[in-house]
């Protein structure tokens, strides 16, 4: 599966008609159409039909696309997956995922809806939302379920409620649950996306929290709002020096042909697999931040 | 039978399905129906055409939506209207 | 008669004669005429000793003034919606019977709607305006209830006009919302205080008589004057010349809607790669959401950088003054407050200066502010492939805006940047052929909006920058195609032959017209 940067995450209510065309224009690595909590019981079917033919028409350009869709323990969630896939969902997230055994369901609809309409084995892809502590303490056999998940994200609203915990501003009853979430992606080899700040008047605050995520290993963030983006790319942009070692170090990788194991010396230092994957996810922010090309 | 989908809000439409017809019917109720009436129609009857109705009379009370706004409307009202909606 | 057709260089057809306008001189570009001959001026007047021009009426002035049927009079918008004067004068001339007059303002607003009666009645049967709105527009769009064309002219070109005698102003009425018994006037202090005058500048210099009508009386002499006395034949003071709370609005808020946030940011990214953001340079924006948002993060680009420019124009608001007040410009050049925060800061800010509107735009003069321009942001209702702009009616034909000072300051600034969203509702900005051209195309350099910036062929060494700097460029054709994707092409109405209205360039030559719609 290909690497590519997911810095950001813009949140959009799928029910919403101005933003199915204009959430993909402020720059976010990916967008997430939410059928879940954004939208109310009475309109999942309007919000679902309505993404249904957004998808069908518009062209989102180079933004990935997510979908947040509905467990499939509720009557939503199946419908979502039907009528979805088939008009060109390809990334869902799946809320409120705490076993393995609700990834193996998800996966096995999406083998059957790919083969009923001639769609690619595989091609779809599922990114797990972690949001309780089971599904914390889960997060490393949730990120080895199935080849199908890319990603997985942390959402910290239910995550302290369920906890019986206070959310703050520095995070620390957060901490553990986080880095469990980090190391589970590290393990799984895929993306860790820290949950959302909702804070908004806060922009300080925000800073502190990206920096800190970034800082423990997560490749992205979740945003509600445009004006986040900006500032998530700026933490996440990596600087000049460390790009120029990056680039060094891929370049004297490639040249080496390492894949699978080894060691090589780059000025004089010893590198190894570890830290080729670090060099190669610093270019690869330094390519979306239009550092180099 | 009768199904609504839609909200009166810029950028949406309204969408108000009635199988109860003989034959389809759809009015537009638009402030740019001068502009966009055509199309705003065709999109309608794609729709219908798709989930093969032959028989609605449409009501669409647009507010500046788009094509795929007015069909994805239209859709969960045939939809809704089809699962037992209103009288 | 034979009419015959001319296209112009914005590739209109016009008729080379309009009924109740005149002989057609065709726009061939915006710097294609070089006047001649003397500027007109009003007959000579004389003053004695201890004559008093205070008047107790506005009656009593229109009867001074002799009034006549067919004369030309003016006024100026400075009151915005707020405007008592006009309607007041407007309602007296008619209950004295008095018939087809010909007005000269310097725009109308939603305040001006009894207009329609008078119009309906016969008491007016000429307008000279730089904008029309709301119904007396669509009265005059759809009915033609005027029956002969409005003449819609741009700030620059109405005090063009005017100097050059093209519009004889019989009596100018002037609302002053400061004046001394002289008639020595300012539109900065007082309860209807609304900050400089530069539109009445000109009417006060070329008309027959002028009429000052005021609720502050002050004390002679006024200290601060921005209209002399020399100008003046009556000061008509009244109880109340405007609504304090339609004039004197808030400061004008930078926007908080993340579209208009995101085009401004990308507006500021292409003026900061154009190279003409440096020290010494000036700027003018608009008064739209995304023309001011642009200020914002022009700031921050002027902060890091260490960039203080020499002036900025307008059409002036908070935000500007905020530019002046923290240091990013030398000085204001201000022909027309929109807030009361600019009304404010002309009364304190020595750098805040009051400019004439034909000192702002007119270009016949010896040196006009438009024509120092290094940066102007406009916004559009509708641009064409050729970057044509309309400002002045909606897509189905109707009036509904103005030209303002567009067409001048895009003609003289040496950057001209639209800013814009790709969409209204359903309806697309981008088109292949405007409703009606009020800034012509080759003044027109760069379009910014949401899904794409496009540069004007006509300037490739821009392109060059731009590209040089990382900026992704679009033709307008192929963001045309984009927006029209999701819109749909709207289908167009055709218009009725009659001419309700002939739009002028500044130069006087006319650069469309606009048709009755059907």
């Amino acid at each position: 599966m290909e690497k590519r940067a997911r810095r950001t995450m813009l949140f959009a209510p799928a029910n919403n008609p101005k933003m199915l065309v204009t959430a993909h224009l402020y720059g976010a690595d990916c967008v997430l159409f939410d059928l879940e909590d954004a939208v109310k019981y009475a309109d999942k079917d309007a919000a679902r039909d309505l993404l249904a033919e957004a998808l069908k028409t518009i062209d989102y350009g180079d933004t990935e696309i997510f979908a947040r869709i509905n467990p499939l323990s509720t009557e939503f969630g199946k419908d979502d997956v039907r009528i979805l896939v088939p008009s060109g969902l390809r990334k869902m997230r799946l809320a409120m995922c705490e076993k393995p055994e609700h990834v193996k369901e998800l996966d096995e609809l999406l083998t059957e809806v790919e083969k009923e309409y001639g769609i690619e084995n595989g091609a779809c892809k599922i990114q797990c939302s972690l949001e309780t502590p089971l599904a914390v303490m889960n997060a490393v056999s949730i990120a080895v379920a199935s080849p199908r998940v890319i990603s997985i994200s942390f959402g910290a609203e239910d995550f302290t409620r369920t906890m019986g915990a206070e959310r703050t501003k520095e995070g620390k009853e957060l901490f553990v649950a986080r880095t469990m979430v980090v190391m589970a992606a590290a393990i799984a080899g895929i993306d860790a996306i820290d949950t959302v700040w909702a804070d908004l008047d806060d922009e300080e605050g925000f800073k502190e929290e990206v920096k800190s995520s970034m800082n423990l290993g997560f490749a992205g963030k979740s945003c509600v709002h445009p004006s986040q983006i900006k500032i998530v790319h700026k933490i996440f942009t990596p600087n000049k020096e460390e790009l120029e070692k990056s680039l060094e170090i891929v370049r004297a990788a490639e040249a080496a042909n390492i894949s699978k194991g080894g060691v090589i010396t780059v000025n004089g230092k010893m590198v190894d697999i570890p830290v080729i994957a670090k060099a190669e996810k610093i270019v690869r922010l330094a390519k979306s931040a239009g550092m180099i090309k | 039978m009768v199904g609504i989908c839609g909200n009166e809000k810029d950028s949406d439409a309204l969408v108000t399905v009635n199988l109860d017809n003989i034959g389809t019917e759809i009015i537009i109720e638009s402030k740019i129906k001068d502009m966009f009436g055509k199309l705003m129609e065709k999109a309608v009857r794609e729709v219908l055409d798709e989930m093969k109705v032959e028989n609605a009379k449409v009501l669409v009370q647009d507010f500046g939506a788009l094509d795929f706004v007015i069909k994805g409307r239209t859709r969960t009202a045939v939809r809704r209207a089809l699962t037992g909606g209103m009288k | 008669m034979e009419i015959k057709k001319i296209k112009n260089k914005a590739k209109r057809e016009i008729p080379d004669y309009i009924e109740g306008y005149g002989e057609v001189k065709p726009y061939a570009g915006p710097f294609a005429t070089e006047p001649t001959g003397r500027k007109y001026a009003p007959l000579k007047s004389f003053s004695r000793p201890g004559a008093s021009k205070i008047l107790n009426s506005i009656k009593e002035a229109i009867e001074k003034c002799e009034i006549k049927d067919g004369m030309t009079i003016s006024f100026h918008h400075h009151l915005r919606n707020g405007d008592y004067v006009l309607n007041m004068v407007m309602d007296e001339i008619a209950k004295l019977g008095i018939k087809n007059l010909n007005l000269v303002c310097s725009s109308l607003t939603k305040a001006h709607e009894p207009l329609i009666e008078h119009i309906r009645n016969g008491v007016v049967t000429g307008i000279n305006t730089s904008g029309l709105r709301g119904e007396i527009a669509k009265e005059i769009s759809k009915k033609n209830i005027l029956g002969k064309p409005v003449t819609f002219r741009t700030h620059g070109g109405r005090a063009r006009a005017i100097e050059a005698g093209e519009l004889k102003i019989d009596v100018a009425f002037i609302a002053a919302p400061a004046c001394d018994k002289m008639g020595n006037m300012n539109g900065a202090e007082g309860k209807s205080a609304f900050g400089a005058m530069g539109y009445p500048m000109v009417d006060a210099q070329y008309a027959e008589k002028v009429v000052a009508i005021t609720d502050n009386l002050m004390p002679f002499p006024l200290k601060r004057i921005s209209i002399p006395m020399t100008q003046i034949d009556y000061v008509v003071v009244i109880e109340s010349i405007g609504d304090p709370e339609q004039i004197a609005t808030g400061a004008t808020r930078i926007t908080k809607n993340p579209q208009e946030l995101l085009i401004a940011e990308k507006a500021s990214e292409v003026l900061t790669a154009s190279g003409y953001i440096k020290n010494g340079f000036s700027f003018q924006a608009g008064s739209g959401g995304a023309s001011l948002a642009v200020c914002k993060y022009l700031k921050e680009y002027m902060q890091e950088n260490n960039i203080k420019g020499s002036f900025a124009a307008g059409g002036i608001t908070a935000t500007m003054v905020e530019f002046l007040e923290e240091g990013y410009f030398e000085a204001l050049l201000d022909t027309q407050s929109f807030d009361s925060a600019a009304a404010e800061s002309m009364l304190k800010n020595p750098a805040h200066i009051e400019m004439s509107a034909s000192m702002y735009a007119n270009p016949h003069n010896k040196g006009c502010s438009a024509h120092q321009l290094d940066v102007m942001i406009l916004s559009a209702t509708e641009i064409d492939t050729d970057y044509n702009i309309n400002s002045l009616t909606g897509s189905t034909g109707i009036i509904m805006g103005a030209l303002g000072g567009a067409p001048d300051t895009a003609a003289g600034a040496k950057l001209t940047v639209v800013v814009a969203p790709t969409m209204r509702k359903r309806i697309p900005i981008v088109t292949d052929r405007v409703t009606t051209v009020v800034t012509p195309g080759e003044t027109v350099d760069i379009l910014v909006t949401e899904r794409g910036i496009c540069v004007n062929p006509k300037r490739p060494e821009l392109i060059e920058i731009l590209t040089k700097a990382g900026i992704q460029l679009k033709t307008i054709e192929s963001l045309k195609e984009e927006i029209e994707k999701l819109t749909g092409v709207p289908e167009k109405k055709s218009l009725s032959e009659t001419i309700v209205a002939v739009v002028e360039y500044r130069d006087g030559t006319v650069i469309d017209v606009v048709r009755q719609t059907k």
